[in-house]
């Protein structure tokens, strides 16, 4: 574990480097900053719409972190061939594999925390300190987040680069239909196509769990238990994810 | 030998991981229900134009709402009223449990739009009753019919939702006379150019109004109860349907069927407040009297001691 933590602290160090990494963020800011022009609207609708482009701009924008971070992590170690050095040491590749994963969790941390502080600091300046049920919305998009950089950096141990960041953002935009797709396929008679809409149900991440911030802008409170719940559901996932990643990973050749 | 236990090593995290997904399916299930009691969860939509269509794959519903807010605001800021129709349809349907949408919506149309569409005529109807001044006797006598329509729907549009009320039963009766009217004016023949005609195109302009008023008031109305069906768990829709019914159309008797129903769930006094008046109004005295007896221990103590003291001695306390 000591050497997978090295490993993510280097991630970390890495990705810091990165200019793209700052690009976005500065790209977050910007946004978040511009919902401050809705002004001319009611206080209660000014106030709606921060939090709506505040929440969809940490997700957005943390996704596209995520994505491009992870996909970074272990195929720029592989094309620039550093990944030989790493083997050489006494570091398996579940450690590096684990490292980066690790890695990946910091680096979106830093990022999710600078962007949530300006958005907090936005909702305090409007008089509007952020109550609980903001901290609940902000702790599951990070899970989130996590899940989708996981998710990424599994699929960068079997496919290329390109096909990662088409497979990424579909399973992205998938992930959020998810719910529709399972209310069409319980009108589905026929009990074969019904299981298979189970099974594609099941194993396709359901991002929508994570997507409490349409109901906590309009005044939704949601409870503890289904905080929880969606925090274990997406723990497991990301333990699937890292599992088979390993899995491929162990396979790969270098 | 050892790669052969990399490789049995590597069966175990994915056998592992195959198992995870039971309870993961488990969980999903847990969630769904969660998310059913909770009323999380999202509706199957349709794509209520490109921009909301395209965020909502990707699951920003509620941007896409806000960018449709910001589009009626447009809409209402360059009088284009009936644009806001669809898109306020379109935001309640991405979020219905957003009370402000329905709320806003039908105050807009019953009262906002309705106004303005009433305003839209105050300089013709100045206008006409300059004209009908300067007519002589016989040239009134030869548009008496014309002259009748346009005296009653100019008095409509002065007064409807002011000191005219729009009872529910009674709209239907108005907009048979309304059609009754476009139908005469319809069929008038008079010569273009002549004073009949200014006459004539300009009742065909009122009565169209008077419809429009009242398409706006029911429109309203209409949004409010759709709201309610989606949020039949919170006052506020309920309220914000009385109050139209009371203050707008005058309309007692549905006013109190609505107040009714907003006092069985958690509620501000001044509903109470409102259902009391109502009650007043639609001629319920006793029921009234009761209703301000429970306010007297709220912050309207005042008011409800004065209300229970003239409907006793006067029978009558609502301006």
């Amino acid at each position: 574990m000591k050497k997978a933590w090295i490993v993510a602290v280097n991630t970390f160090k890495e990705s810091l480097r990165k200019r793209t990494l700052y690009i976005l963020l500065v790209f977050a800011f910007i946004v978040i900053g511009a919902s401050k022009f809705f002004s001319f609207l009611t206080a209660e609708e000014e106030l709606k719409m921060i939090k709506d482009v505040s929440f969809s701009t940490i997700e957005f924008f943390g996704a596209l972190i995520a994505i491009f971070g992870a996909i970074g992590a272990l195929s720029g170690e592989i094309e620039k061939r550093t990944i030989y050095t790493l083997l050489t040491k006494p570091v398996t590749r579940g450690n590096l594999f684990i490292g980066k994963f690790l890695g990946m969790c910091l680096i979106l941390l830093l990022n999710f925390v600078l962007i949530s502080l300006f958005f907090i600091g936005l909702l305090i300046f409007k008089k509007s300190p952020p109550d609980i049920e903001t901290f609940k919305t902000l702790l599951l998009i990070y899970v989130e987040l996590v899940l989708i950089s996981t998710i990424t950096l599994t699929v960068t141990t079997f496919a290329t680069d390109a096909f990662n960041i088409i497979l990424s953002f579909f399973l992205y935009i998938v992930g959020h239909l998810i719910s529709y797709g399972k209310q069409l396929t319980e009108r589905v008679e026929n009990t074969i196509l019904k299981g298979i809409g189970q099974i594609i149900y099941t194993v396709v991440p359901n991002y929508e769990n994570f997507a409490i911030r349409d109901k906590v802008v309009i005044g939704v409170s949601v409870s503890w238990n289904y905080v929880f719940k969606t925090l274990i559901y997406g723990v497991l996932y990301i333990a699937i994810v890292i599992l088979i990643g390993l899995y491929f990973f162990q396979k790969r050749e270098v | 030998m050892r790669k052969n236990k990399i490789n049995s090593k590597n069966w175990v995290f994915l056998f592992i991981a195959l198992l995870l997904y039971i309870p993961l399916g488990f969980l999903q299930v847990s969630i769904d229900y969660s998310k059913k009691v909770e009323e999380l969860e999202s509706g199957l939509l349709l794509m209520p134009g490109q921009v909301a269509g395209s965020l909502v794959l990707s699951g920003f519903k509620g941007l896409a709402a806000d960018l449709l807010w910001l589009n009626i605001e447009n809409y209402w800021h360059s009088g284009q009223h009936y644009k806001m129709l669809p898109l306020l349809e379109a935001i309640a349907w991405l979020q219905p449990h957003y009370i402000n949408v329905w709320a806003v919506g039908g105050w807009h149309m019953s009262y906002n739009i309705f106004a303005e569409v009433r305003d839209a005529k105050q300089n013709l109807i100045k206008e006409y009753n300059e004209k009908v001044k300067k007519l002589s006797e016989k040239e009134k006598k030869n548009l008496q019919k014309v002259l009748a329509i346009g005296g009653r729907t100019i008095y409509l549009i002065k007064n409807l939702g002011l000191k005219k009320g729009m009872q529910e039963d009674k709209i239907p009766d108005l907009i048979s006379e309304m059609n009754n009217y476009e139908h005469f004016l319809n069929n008038y023949r008079y010569e273009k150019n002549s004073k009949n005609a200014f006459f004539v195109e300009s009742d065909k302009q009122f009565v169209a109004c008077v419809k429009e008023m009242l398409f706006w008031y029911t429109q309203g109305i209409e949004f409010d109860k759709k709201g309610v069906v989606y949020n039949s768990d919170r006052y506020d829709l309920y309220f914000e349907t009385g109050w139209i019914y009371y203050h707008k159309g005058m309309d007692y008797k549905n006013s109190v069927r609505y107040l009714k129903k907003a006092i069985k769930f958690p509620h501000p006094d001044y509903v109470d407040d409102c259902l009391a008046h109502a009650y007043e109004k639609n001629g319920q005295i006793d029921m009234a009297m009761k209703q301000w007896e429970k306010l007297l221990n709220t912050d309207f103590k005042n008011i409800a001691e004065r209300a229970i003291k003239e409907l006793k001695t006067k029978g009558k306390f609502s301006p």
